[in-house]
Order: C-alpha cells, then structure tokens, then sequence
C-alpha cells in the first residue's frame, strides 16, 4: 500500500514532535536540578538511614514465611521517604560484598531523596574505606542539601576523635536531624565478622561513633548535633552504648534488651517532618522549650508505635528507651558512669554467653526509668524466668558470666530467660496474669 | 550419613576464612526451626505439639552434649555451643514443669512455639559471627542428621 504525502508529512510530524517533547524532556540531571530548585527553600528535616544487610537477618513471620530484616527495613525507611515532602533523606544499604577473581563487587547502596522524590540510587563500594561510615559520609557530603548552609560557629569539641579528621564533612544542620541505623547489636570489643562477607573488617562501638562523627562533624559542648538517634539493634541500651551515644543527640531511642528482626518502627517520623513544615513553629523566649517538647512528643510517639507493633507479634521480652541525653548522661554520672561490669571477653572474640541483666538489678545502679530522663516501654517474656519481671530501668547491663552460670549451671548463657543469682530479688515477685501497661516508670 | 560426615570434616578443615558456610547453617537452622514450629501449629492435639517440640530440643541438646565432649574445641565454641545446649533445655524443662519453671499449659503451646523461634532468631546461632567455621559445619550436620 503506497502512503500518501499527507499521510507521510503527518507521520513526520508526530516523530517530529515526539522528539521535540523528547529532546525538551527533562533529562535525569535537570529533573533532579528543578526538583532541588523546588523544594530547597522547604527542606526542614534530613534523616540518615543506615541499614546493614551483610549478616544474618533471616527470621520468619507469623504464618512462616521467610523475611530478610534488612529489606523490611529499607522498604520502611523508602517509605518514610516518599512521604516527607519537606525533608532529604539518605538511605545507605549495606550489602554483601561478593570477589571475581580478586575484584570485590559494590557492596552498597544508596537512595538519595528530597521532598519525596527519589533524586538518585547507585551502587557504592565500602571496599578499602574501613567500617565507619567512611563510604556513606562520602556520598552524603557530595550530595547533601545542607551543605551550602553556613558551618557551625562554636570551638570545636575537645574530645580527640573529632579531630581525626582532616574533613569532617558537611553537618546536619536545620532543625530536625535524625540518624537511624538498622543492624545487629554493635559490639563493644572484638567485632570482628561483624560484616558477614568482612570478617576480617571490625566493627565495634567505636567505628559506630567515628561513623556517627563524620556525618555531625565537630560538635558543640552545648548543643547536640542530632535531634534523634534511633538505634535499631539488640542490646543498645547499655550504659556504655548510650554514655557514647548521649552527646551526638538530644534524644536517643534504643532497645536495652534483644530486639526482634523486625525491628524499630520509623514511620512515626512522618508526622513530625510534617509538623516541621508548618508555619506554627514555636516562637517567643521560650520557643526551643517547646520546640523540644513537640519533638519528644513525637519521639516518644515513635517508640509507643514500634512497641504496640513489637507487642501484637512478639512472645519474647521487648523493651524500648527513649533517653533524654542530658538527664540520663548525668544519671549516668551518678550512678557509675559508663562502666560496662564485662563477662570474659577473648580478643577478637566474644564469648556468646554474655548475660545482660537489667542494671537495675544492680542496688548502685538505682531505679532509672523516670527519674533518670528514661521513658521505658517493656513488656516480659511471655514465657521462662523473665515472665514475671514487673519494669525495667531502661538500661541493661553486662552481667559476669561467671556468676551468671554459677547461679545456674543449665541456664546461664545467651539467654534472658536465664534466672538471676541467688534468691529474693525481682524475678521472686508473684506472676501476674495481666499483660504489662505500655509505659512503665522503671523498676519499681 | 557417613558421607555428611565425610564431607563435613573435609570442609572444617578449610581456611577459618571460609566463612560463606556460616550463611548456610543460619539458614538451614532457621529453616528446620520454622520446619517444626508450622508443624506444631498446624497439629490439632496439644500432647502431640508438645511432644514435637520436645523431641526436637531433645535430640538438638544431646547432639551438642556429644559434640562438646570433643577435646579439640577452643574456648570460644565450646561456650557458643553450650549456650546453644542451655538454650534446649531450658526450652524443654519448661515444656515438661521442670527446673523450676512452670509447665506450659496447652492452650499456649502455639505461643511456646513461637517464642522459642523468636528467641533463637533474634540471636545467631552459636553466637553467629563469633563462632569458628568448623563449629558452624557441627551444627549444620546435627540440623541435617537430626531433624
């Protein structure tokens, strides 16, 4: 069938307006510039999501199916993402690395958006660069927002490891800050293997905290770089964890205890980047006294709703604290500092059987909770020795192995339903048939 | 069997570096643990759920008894591994009303299933990345040859 000239010259201008359309299209790049160029002026919240993949992280839902606690993880914080209109939020998924013939794959990823529109996702290499974050704050300094605002003013902190480094990176700054990290209990010595595909990379408290520093920078003494740190891992809330942690934020959201692979809640961060947005921010003399009320409002929001969903499909012990960090460091302070009573730890290796035990336990340590600037949400194991158990301090506290497993030669070891030494403390209460309240005071 | 066998003690003799089998025994006891929990869920008769939970500590804590009677271990795996020994028997003793813990009642078998696998999910086996490879291949053979 022979085209006609009007039905050619028609033809070709639809293919020329479709490359018209095309060639005037938004590039990857140019979209990404008009969406900054929208939303810079809205941005009031940054959130960093780190989430670690490489280990363990299988465990398996209600009706048996079979669930990777990192991919639940990175499809929470998307979520988050996706519905912060008025926040920039950098997601780092860390993943195992695999070697061709000596050549290590990219063994991470991140998903960069702002205003809810994924800007960029690309492979990265943690390879050669160390465990503390060294990779991540790369990336976050090449592509974060807030790095055109003006640097800090005040000295830098004394502490030594904030002048580790040459450049400490761009900082969070604006007025809703918030780091979470996703990932297995970070340990304090050995830490070896803590990557599954690196056992020979370490990974302890102090990688975390260098990690934390080259995303904060330096830090004032008197203003904490965070507004929140989540840490969501078993076994975060330990005087020694949160003695290091207490002065990168002014709150700080932890488990004390195992914490399921389901992990921390974080979609209740939604509803306070939202709240950032809006014009009603407080004002007058006493605007950052509010300010900090709404946000621990809504902290404390976060850890109701990570618990009642830790609550509905949990039979095991679930304890959450949200920390004010002034208070609980000087409680802290007081009661013992960061002292971490250690079970015997081999270098390099630790030994499974360490026996944590609410520190509360300990009659020095005192009640917490409250008082020590502690909000705990607990609830008992629905079974073994820990069912009885009333409240929490709101820290847990390596417990020596060696009396642990004296006290109880079949228990001991690895477990908390391993009973304490000794007769008349807390576990001796009678059991109760009624289910914990949500918000318990600290021991009573 | 003897041809597990072989071939376990072949790969617990590979380079402590080996550490993609660790990955392997995770799964696998996961999966033998998910195994035996939808089986006691999906059974009707509260003497047989407690049996199958029963039986399977009993013969994951005998096979962990056995392997640390073994010299050769260091001081690390020996302890992972009888954590892991506790952990069973601790499970079973309350299963049966024994070691000081009340026994289970049947109308919360379900529930005893769930949290043991909560329980040991939450924590890797043996203590999971500080346990030696050839420790790890003990287990795995134990889950394989037993359950």
């Amino acid at each position: 069938m022979r085209v006609g000239l009007p039905a050619a010259l028609a033809t070709g201008m639809l293919l020329a307006s479709a490359l018209c359309f095309a060639s005037c299209a938004p590039t990857g790049p140019m979209r990404a510039r008009v969406s900054r160029l929208a939303t810079e002026d809205r941005i009031r919240s940054l959130i960093v999501y780190v989430i670690h993949g490489d280990g363990d992280y299988i465990y398996h839902d209600d009706q048996g199916g079979r669930r990777l606690a990192d991919e639940d993880a990175l499809a929470q914080a998307r979520q988050v993402a996706r519905n912060a209109p008025n926040a920039e939020v950098f997601i780092f998924h860390q993943k195992p690395r695999w070697h061709l013939w000596s050549h290590p794959s990219r063994d991470g990823v991140m998903s960069h958006y702002r205003g809810g529109v994924l800007l960029r996702e690309r492979n990265y290499s943690r390879h050669g660069k160390g465990s503390d974050f060294a990779a991540e704050a790369a990336l976050f300094g090449r592509h974060a927002l807030l790095r055109h605002l003006p640097p800090k003013t005040c000295a830098v902190a004394s502490d030594s490891a904030s002048n580790d480094f040459a450049s400490p990176g761009p900082e969070l700054r604006g007025p809703n800050r918030f780091f979470v990290y996703f990932g297995h209990e970070i340990p304090i010595l050995g830490g070896h293997g803590y990557s599954r595909s690196q056992p020979q990379e370490e990974f302890t408290l102090e990688q975390f905290s260098r990690g934390l520093r080259r995303f904060v920078g330096p830090s004032c003494p008197s203003k904490r770089p965070l507004t929140l740190l989540a840490l969501s891992s078993c076994h975060g809330g330990t005087p020694a964890t949160t003695s290091t942690l207490f002065p990168f934020a002014d709150f700080l959201l932890a488990s004390p205890a195992p914490l399921h692979l389901s992990f921390l809640d974080t979609r209740a961060l939604i509803p306070l980047i939202r709240e950032a947005s809006e014009a009603t921010r407080p004002s007058g003399p006493d605007s950052a006294g509010l300010e900090t009320g709404r946000i621990r409002a809504r902290a404390e929001q976060m850890a109701r709703e990570s618990f009642a969903s830790l609550r509905e499909r949990t039979q095991t012990e679930i304890s959450l604290s949200l920390y004010d960090s002034e208070k609980a460091s000087a409680y802290l302070e007081a009661h013992g500092g960061s002292r971490d009573r250690g079970g015997e730890l081999g270098d390099g290796v630790r030994m499974e059987p360490m026996v944590f035990e609410d520190c509360g336990e300990d009659p020095d340590f005192g009640a917490g909770g409250e008082e020590a600037g502690v909000q705990v949400f607990y609830q008992a194991p629905r079974f073994g020795f820990l069912k009885v158990k009333r409240g929490h301090s709101g820290w847990a506290c390596p417990a020596s192995f060696s009396r642990a497993a004296s006290a109880h030669p079949t228990e001991a070891a690895g477990s908390l339903t391993a009973p304490p030494s000794g007769g008349g403390t807390l576990f001796l209460l009678p059991a109760s048939s009624e289910e914990e309240e949500g918000r318990l005071p600290g021991r009573p | 069997m003897i041809s597990a066998l072989a071939l376990g003690l072949a790969v617990s003799m590979a380079p402590i570096h080996a550490k993609p089998g660790a990955n392997l025994v995770e799964e696998r006891f996961k999966a033998s643990l998910n195994e035996m929990v939808q089986k006691v869920h999906a059974v009707e008769e509260s003497a047989t759920k407690r049996r199958a939970m029963i039986d399977w500590t009993m013969r994951l804590e005998n096979g962990l008894e056995q392997v640390l009677g073994r010299e050769s271990l260091d001081a690390g795996d020996r302890a992972a591994l009888a954590a892991l020994r506790n952990r069973f028997h601790a499970y079973r003793d309350e299963l049966g009303g024994q070691g000081g813990l009340t026994r289970i009642e049947d109308a919360n078998l379900d529930g005893f299933a769930s949290y043991m696998q909560q329980d040991m999910e939450q924590a890797p086996v043996g203590g999971g990345i500080y346990i030696s490879a050839g420790t790890l291949v003990i287990i795995l053979l134990l889950i394989i040859l037993l359950t």
